[in-house]
């Protein structure tokens, strides 16, 4: 009679147990932060977060001076914004008949020490490179088909190195760079640019939106 | 903490030095009458073991009591005696040979234990021994040294998936003790998720058998089989180290068997870290993504009796990838379930289960150390399982199961969720007819509440005559669509879109099977057919016609194809010690609406080992060499740019091979060391199915079994 009894209790016991562990699963998803509490950056100064440069057919035109963005059709060349630094189109950025140079720096507090300092010489406007006559991507909705179809345009090739898709391999391995750049506008003056991401956790890591910090160090 | 934990260990060890009053002597030989030397002599769920000497001669001291006695050595048939040790006696054991394992109970065919040679379903076998030898970490290293005709190859943004003869992993189904496994990406179950750690035996039956196991089994069956513990208690730590990638693997596992309980509770954590592979072309390379997994298991049963037990499980996994500078991929699943088994009158048996198994994916942003959640896959199910012998040699199953599916992913509109409730309910007739003849006859219905009834038959016959048995087969098998298929409102990185379709019908299939197997004590040579014509396959086909002319993925149900595989296996296995296994996979596509063979599935492949393994007092040796040959395929893509034109295409043909050497001393450590793509091959140029080991490597591999140390001789 004795074990009988002892047996429900094990057996009970067992069964609490299961349901003890089982209950906890249910708790399981307070281990996971919400997208509220990832802070946006949005009101941080001299921050660009997560631009919209999703689009295939679209120029997304900055403009540092005021940290403005205008997004038009990559053939709208009519409605250009007067003033611009540097404009995005995916991973592709042009300048506004301006150059870009990529320094040794990772950190844009410290090129900007370095700048201040004389540590950094600012280099020669040679040193800069200007955009070049090139294609970008404009409809990639056949890939299935095995084609893409292209459109001219001046791009950075310097600056265009701040992020690696290499798509030799499938599947592309994204490789960022940390390195600091530096765009000179047409107007001699200079902007420190650091690369912050190219996803978007609010768009379930959308690959395509652009967040990096700058800089006016001339 | 810990000196109570190693004071009750020793306590366990030494209590029973107090009385061992009787010796028990004897001999242990083969079935002729030859000494067996080195064999193992243990009581059963006691901590007394031994070893017998050159001769096969043993002794044990034993305290007064009943008690199992257990002899075994590797390639023979473990053999078990009851004695009450009242006085000193004697017990001899005379054991037969079993070096191919058709002693081994298999549950996966029939879903009722049969012994392999007697299942009337092709099955085949991949025990924890053969497991050990390979050094495997996970089921996909197991899979790869084992079987040939089995690929796995990378898809989109690296993710692993597996082509097992032309089928891919939508269509083979992943089984653990029978259960289900919840979460997919890119069709494919998370596979590190299956560690080798607590695998007591891989069961796999190729082709449909949808009539015993639902839909996804359209192409084979995979039923991981878990161990429980078999000593008083028994402690096991290990460590694996590699020569490339910081490839390395630490796990423990702890059992108890105690009464009325028993309990095994695994842990391990495997890693490497990103690693570029460069091609033998000039400046070809790929990066390989790090990835590190955490696996917990615990398995717990209560015996109430001899036919009435309980079995608790529950299992942690924690997976995460190093796939951006941004943000890691992680995935976690939580797992639960309850499992009630009682032997009735009769030999008929019932089995009850509750499975609870929880899939996530998440990002995890590295620089703000946020860990977002996107992706949930829970299912509930349960099950209910009858067998009844209504003769000797006719016994009828019968169950059913009930699942309620639950998904919630970014693929949904919004991150939205969806669920789908499913029960089904069948029937089988295991009948042997004469000591020839076993036939088993079943059927299953399925219902879906998104897609409706589903019912589907199979037949399997076996004739044995002497050493040879002759199977045949015809199964049906179905794949309903899932909810993703259904329901996915996707935006490709901006690529383009995909779109679930909600009529989607289920894929299905007709497979026929026909095997020839002899085996004789140390031989055994197995030639299988197959041929599975398969319909209505799902998949995602472009659509001209979806946002307005511009065009989107869509799911829909396609023609389908019919698959021929031919399988070849032999095994040889001398007292001696010496062993190999040779296998030998075919595989041809046929198309059906005159469009050129677009499979890349290899034609030829071939998987072989030869091994050594000797017994030695205090002492075990094995060693190990594993190939694996895949051919080049030859197969045709749509040419860049246009509709119409087929261009040839090829993967070229690979080797590689593998030494492993294991020690194992005093029977309790264990030094695994082994050399990984012997002969460095490096393709190339790296591609999707391209081996992605980069050269030859070396590991390192240490593993004690504590309680070894602690068994009285």
């Amino acid at each position: 009679m004795f074990s009988r009894i002892s047996h429900i209790a094990k057996f009970t016991g067992f069964i609490g147990m299961v349901a003890l562990s089982l209950l906890s699963v249910s708790s399981c998803d307070n281990i996971y932060d919400d997208l509220s509490e990832i802070p946006s950056n949005n009101d941080k100064e001299n921050c660009y977060t997560n631009v919209d440069a999703t689009s295939y057919t679209t120029w997304v035109y900055l403009n540092f001076a005021d940290g403005s963005q205008t997004s038009l059709p990559y053939d709208n060349t009519a409605d250009i914004p007067a003033d611009w630094t540097i404009a995005l189109h995916r991973y592709d950025i042009k300048t506004n008949s301006g150059s870009a140079f990529r320094t040794g720096y990772t950190s844009l507090d410290e090129v900007k020490t370095a700048a201040k300092t004389g540590t950094f010489p600012m280099p020669d406007a040679s040193e800069f490179t200007r955009d070049e006559p090139s294609k970008i991507t404009i409809d990639m909705s056949h890939m299935m088909d095995g084609y893409i179809d292209y459109a001219d345009a001046n791009i950075n090739n310097v600056i265009g190195k701040w992020l690696n898709v290499d798509t030799s391999s499938m599947p592309p391995d994204y490789a960022m760079d940390s390195n600091v750049y530096l765009v000179r506008t047409k107007s001699d003056n200079v902007y420190a640019i650091r690369f912050t991401g190219y996803s978007n956790p609010y768009q379930s890591n959308t690959k395509g939106y652009i967040s990096f910090e700058y800089d006016r160090i001339k | 903490m810990n000196n109570i934990f190693v004071s009750a260990l020793l306590a366990m060890a030494y209590s029973s030095v107090l009385a061992s009053p009787y010796t028990i002597r004897g001999r242990v030989t083969t079935a002729d009458g030859e000494a067996l030397s080195y064999a193992y002599v243990r009581v059963e769920g006691k901590q007394y073991a031994t070893q017998a000497d050159k001769d096969g001669y043993y002794t044990l001291q034993l305290p007064e009591g009943h008690y199992e006695l257990k002899a075994n050595l590797l390639g023979y048939r473990p053999m078990s005696k009851y004695i009450k040790a009242a006085a000193d006696s004697k017990v001899d054991f005379s054991l037969t040979e079993d070096m191919i394992n058709l002693h081994t109970v298999t549950v996966t065919g029939t879903r009722t234990p049969k012994l392999l040679e007697n299942t009337p379903v092709v099955t085949q076998i991949i025990t924890a021994e053969d497991i050990a030898k390979t050094d495997a970490t996970n089921i996909k290293d197991v899979l790869l040294t084992e079987l040939p005709g089995l690929e796995f190859t990378l898809s989109m943004n690296q993710q692993v998936s597996l082509n097992m003869q032309g089928l891919g992993g939508m269509a083979i189904l992943f089984l653990v003790d029978g259960e289900r496994m919840a979460g997919e990406t890119l069709d494919n179950i998370d596979f590190q998720r299956i560690s080798t750690d607590n695998i007591e035996r891989i069961e796999i039956v190729k082709g449909a058998a949808s009539a015993l196991y639902g839909s996804n089994s359209v192409g084979a069956v995979i039923n991981i089989i878990t161990k429980k513990a078999v000593d008083p208690w028994s402690l096991n730590l290990n460590t694996h180290f590699g020569s490339k990638h910081n490839g390395q693997r630490h796990g423990g596992a702890l059992g108890i068997k105690s009464g009325k309980w028993n309990s095994l509770t695994n842990v391990q954590t495997d890693g490497t870290h990103t690693y570029t592979l460069n091609g033998k072309d000039e400046g070809d390379r790929m990066t390989v993504y790090g990835t590190r997994q955490w696996n917990f298991k615990e398995k717990l049963t209560y015996r109430f009796n001899d036919r009435m037990s309980l079995t608790g499980r529950a299992g942690y996994y924690f997976h995460e990838r190093n796939s951006s500078a941004i943000a890691n991929d992680r995935a976690r699943d939580f797992s639960g379930g309850l499992r009630f088994l009682a032997t009735l009158a009769d030999k008929n048996q019932l089995d009850i289960s509750y499975t609870f198994d929880r899939y996530d994916k998440s990002d995890y942003y590295k620089e703000i150390k946020k860990d977002v959640i996107d992706y949930k896959n829970v299912q509930n199910s349960l099950r209910a399982l009858y067998t009844h012998h209504l003769q000797d040699n006719l016994a009828l199953t019968v169950g059913g199961d009930a699942m309620i599916d639950y998904l919630m992913t970014y693929q949904f509109t919004d991150d939205g969720n969806r669920k789908q409730y499913t029960a089904d309910a069948f029937a089988q007739a295991d009948w042997a007819l004469s000591k020839n003849w076993n036939i088993i006859a079943g059927a299953r219905a399925d219902y879906f509440s998104e897609t409706g009834w589903k019912v589907t038959p199979k037949i399997a016959a076996m004739y044995r005559t002497g050493h040879l048995n002759i199977r045949g087969s015809y199964s049906g098998g179905f794949r309903a669509p899932t909810l993703k298929e259904m329901y996915m409102d996707f935006n490709m990185a901006s690529i383009f879109n995909i779109y679930g379709n909600s009529n989607l019908g289920a894929e299905n299939s007709h497979s026929f099977a026909l095997s020839g197997e002899y085996a004789k004590s140390r031989y055994s040579f197995t030639a299988t057919g197959y041929y599975n014509i398969v319909n209505n396959e799902i998949t995602t086909i472009w659509d001209n016609s979806l946002e307005n002319g511009n065009g989107a993925m869509v799911y829909r149900n396609i023609e389908g194809r019919d698959l021929l595989g031919v399988d070849v296996s032999l095994i040889v296995r001398y007292p001696c010690g010496i062993g190999g296994k040779l296998s030998y996979s075919y595989f041809h596509e046929y198309t059906r609406d005159g469009t050129p063979n677009m499979s890349d599935t290899r034609p030829h492949s071939i998987t072989a080992r030869l091994d050594y393994h000797k017994t030695l007092r205090d002492y075990e040796i094995d060693a190990a060499l594993t190939g694996r040959y895949l051919s080049s395929a030859n197969y045709h893509e749509l040419q860049s740019g246009r509709y119409d034109t087929y261009i040839k295409a090829s993967s070229p043909a690979y080797s590689i091979w593998k030494f492993t050497l294991t020690q194992r001393f005093f029977q309790a450590w264990r030094l695994i060391m082994s050399v990984d793509n012997i002969f460095n091959y490096r393709p190339q140029k790296y591609a999707y199915n391209s081996p992605l080991n980069g050269g030859t490597s070396f590991s390192l591999g240490a593993s004690v079994d504590v309680e070894q140390i602690f068994k009285k001789k």
